[in-house]
């Protein structure tokens, strides 16, 4: 047998077994996550059976909790898990934090169709001042049949559509066929194109990091002035749990948040949840 | 004055001290030595009894229920008695939750005060009101180091029954209530970042380096086609060359007739020629007088003649193929274009 044929073969083999250890889960499924998945299952279910009886289902849910969170401290992290955390802090009557991990999810797979929904309904439960729309979430800019393109496959559809951009001038140049000219034209424009939605998600990106998800955790907070309570209330009516905002400012126990609409104002730190992740 | 027999003393003593205790004064001060220190002192002094009852006894968790402290006095009391803090008897704490009903005693009468106090069985399991300590000083005894007493209520049989309950639904879509186990539910994505600077400027920076490096690889290894591509074409050399790609599947009649026309056109447009149809005689001609090397004259005289046998000599076997024939007049078409910019320079 050739010794390079061989060689060949161990060679990919082991990239092979790179790969597959690459994309497996972090930390495999050790018997111990199985246990703790059949556990989450076994409570979960047992609270959907329960539904009727809101006092008697809760336990369950809140077990559910917390075998959600012990699964993401040990390394899980993805759209699927946050849509179950979500899911079973809403059951359990945290809408708060429900708002958050479905927020969460969609960071890490914003075209997932059954989170956007599930966020939609989990936010119809949130209690809005009857009168204006102080911290009612504002409709996308974006339409709703228009996909969110996340921003490597933006990275990949620029450096793809640069480099045979390059690739058919360099031809043209060769050649000095007018169709070459075109192709080059076309696709260097099409990369240009890629390449201004990538720094319009960067700039997303940044401002995100800057400046995180807010959810008002508890019922009938007045937003203030400044941070203290000695500072009047900027509006009369008073927020309800499961409003969102963004964090602008952190100050001696207190945080100023920026409503949907624009309005802004003081919280104690304790009665907001952050997106720190 | 008559003498006292001896065993008259101890009761004319006693007498004494039971005519002093019979008219106790007001507002003498209650001893604080003696005074239990467990247990709530009800700030009374006097001689009292206490009663307790409640109503009802039986009823569900946490629901109320009046429980009634009775104080009544024996003999005239020099202080009253105070409320007294269930919430210290830790009996009461654990099993009750407490409400107090009023501050002020009830007094039906005189000598009798009534305490109210609003009571909720914390739990299903709690079986009796237990019994209240009352703590109150007792001036009439002879003795103070013993003024402090102690009464208790008898406790109260309670019945409790669990609370009935409305049942409430969990709040949530349909949606909120599956649950996903695949097993993607292990994996750990992490959010998108843009590269930084060296990678970004990397990526940026290679493909035009790498089309640069094939490029004059391309010069090195096809000098030839170099020279020809850096020609400058004219528009009319440019659109004859294109018409030239066209026309594939003709015969080769037609295909030939095409081909000399498209020539013949680019010639009278380049050479401000007036001729339609020339002959391959009428090309040389003009490319003779208008400068042409005779390689370029052999050239074109060779292709008209070639056009002319495949148009009008069908069945002769033609001496180009269908491509060859294109890259001639293509070679034809560069070879005067070249020749005209040497002669306009």
């Amino acid at each position: 047998m050739n010794p390079w044929v061989a060689a060949d073969g161990r060679l990919l083999a082991f990239a092979l077994l790179v790969a597959g250890f690459s994309c497996s889960p972090v930390g495999g499924t050790s018997e111990a996550d199985r246990e703790i998945l059949e556990r989450l299952e076994r409570e979960f279910q047992e609270g959907v059976r329960l539904r009727q009886d809101r006092e008697q289902a809760r336990p369950h849910f809140h077990q559910a909790v917390r075998h959600l969170e012990e699964l993401r401290r040990r390394g899980a992290n993805n759209a699927m898990l946050y849509r179950n955390l979500g899911n079973a802090y809403l059951l359990a009557d945290d809408l708060p934090r429900a708002l958050l991990s479905y927020h969460r999810g969609l960071r890490l797979s914003p075209n997932d169709a059954a989170l956007n929904e599930l966020l939609a309904e989990a936010r119809q439960l949130v209690v809005y001042p009857p009168s204006g729309d102080l911290g009612r979430p504002r409709p996308k800019d974006r339409p709703a049949w228009m996909p969110y393109v996340p921003g490597e496959w933006l990275m990949g559809a620029a450096l793809i559509c640069y480099v045979v951009g390059c690739v058919a001038a360099t031809r043209w140049r060769m050649v000095r066929q007018t169709r070459h000219l075109l192709g080059g034209l076309f696709f260097l424009s099409a990369s240009a194109l890629c390449a201004g939605g990538l720094l319009v998600r960067c700039a997303e990106e940044r401002e995100r990091a800057a400046h995180p998800l807010a959810v008002v955790a508890r019922n009938g907070m007045l937003v203030r002035r400044g941070n203290g309570m000695a500072f009047p209330p900027r509006y009369d009516v008073p927020l309800h749990r499961g409003v969102e905002g963004r964090l602008l400012l952190e100050r001696e126990g207190w945080v100023q948040i920026e409503l949907s609409g624009g309005e802004i104002g003081w919280l104690p730190r304790e009665a907001v949840l952050l997106d720190e992740s | 004055m008559s003498r006292l027999r001896p065993a008259l003393i101890p009761f004319v003593l006693c007498w004494a001290i039971g005519v002093r205790a019979a008219a106790p004064s007001e507002g003498e001060a209650i001893p604080t030595v003696g005074r239990p220190v467990d247990l709530p002192f009800s700030e009374a002094s006097g001689w009292f009894e206490v009663q307790a009852r409640a109503e009802p006894t039986s009823l569900s968790v946490e629901s109320p229920l009046t429980f009634t402290l009775v104080v009544r006095a024996v003999q005239p009391a020099r202080q009253e008695p105070q409320r007294l803090d269930l919430r210290q008897l830790p009996e009461f704490a654990e099993a009750f939750y407490i409400d107090d009903v009023g501050e002020q005693a009830a007094r039906p009468d005189a000598r009798t005060w009534e305490f109210s106090y609003r009571l909720k069985p914390r739990r299903r399991e709690v079986r009796s009101i237990p019994s209240v300590p009352f703590v109150y000083f007792n001036p009439y005894l002879l003795t103070t180091n013993k003024g402090f007493q102690v009464l208790y209520t008898d406790p109260i049989p309670l019945t409790v029954t669990s609370r009935e309950t409305v049942q409430v639904p969990v709040r949530g879509s349909e949606g909120a209530f599956v649950l996903s186990t695949d097993s993607e539910v292990w994996e750990h994505r992490t959010p998108w970042t843009p590269p930084g600077g060296t990678t970004l400027a990397a990526l940026v920076l290679l493909p035009p380096l790498g089309c640069i490096v094939w490029y004059l690889t391309w010069r090195r290894l096809y000098p030839d086609a170099a020279r020809l591509a850096s020609q400058r074409r004219s528009r009319a050399a440019r659109k004859a060359i294109g018409a030239l790609q066209g026309g594939r599947r003709l015969p080769p009649g037609p295909r030939a007739a095409r081909m000399a026309g498209i020539v013949a056109g680019y010639l009278q447009q380049r050479l401000d020629w007036t001729v339609a149809e020339p002959t391959p005689r009428e090309v040389a001609q003009l490319l003779e007088q208008r400068g042409c090397s005779a390689s370029v004259v052999a050239q074109a005289v060779r292709f008209f003649e070639w056009c002319d046998s495949a148009r009008f000599v069908p069945e002769e076997e033609s001496s180009l193929a269908g491509a060859e024939s294109k890259d001639v007049a293509v070679r034809l078409i560069l070879a005067v274009e070249s020749e005209s910019d040497a002669a306009s320079k």
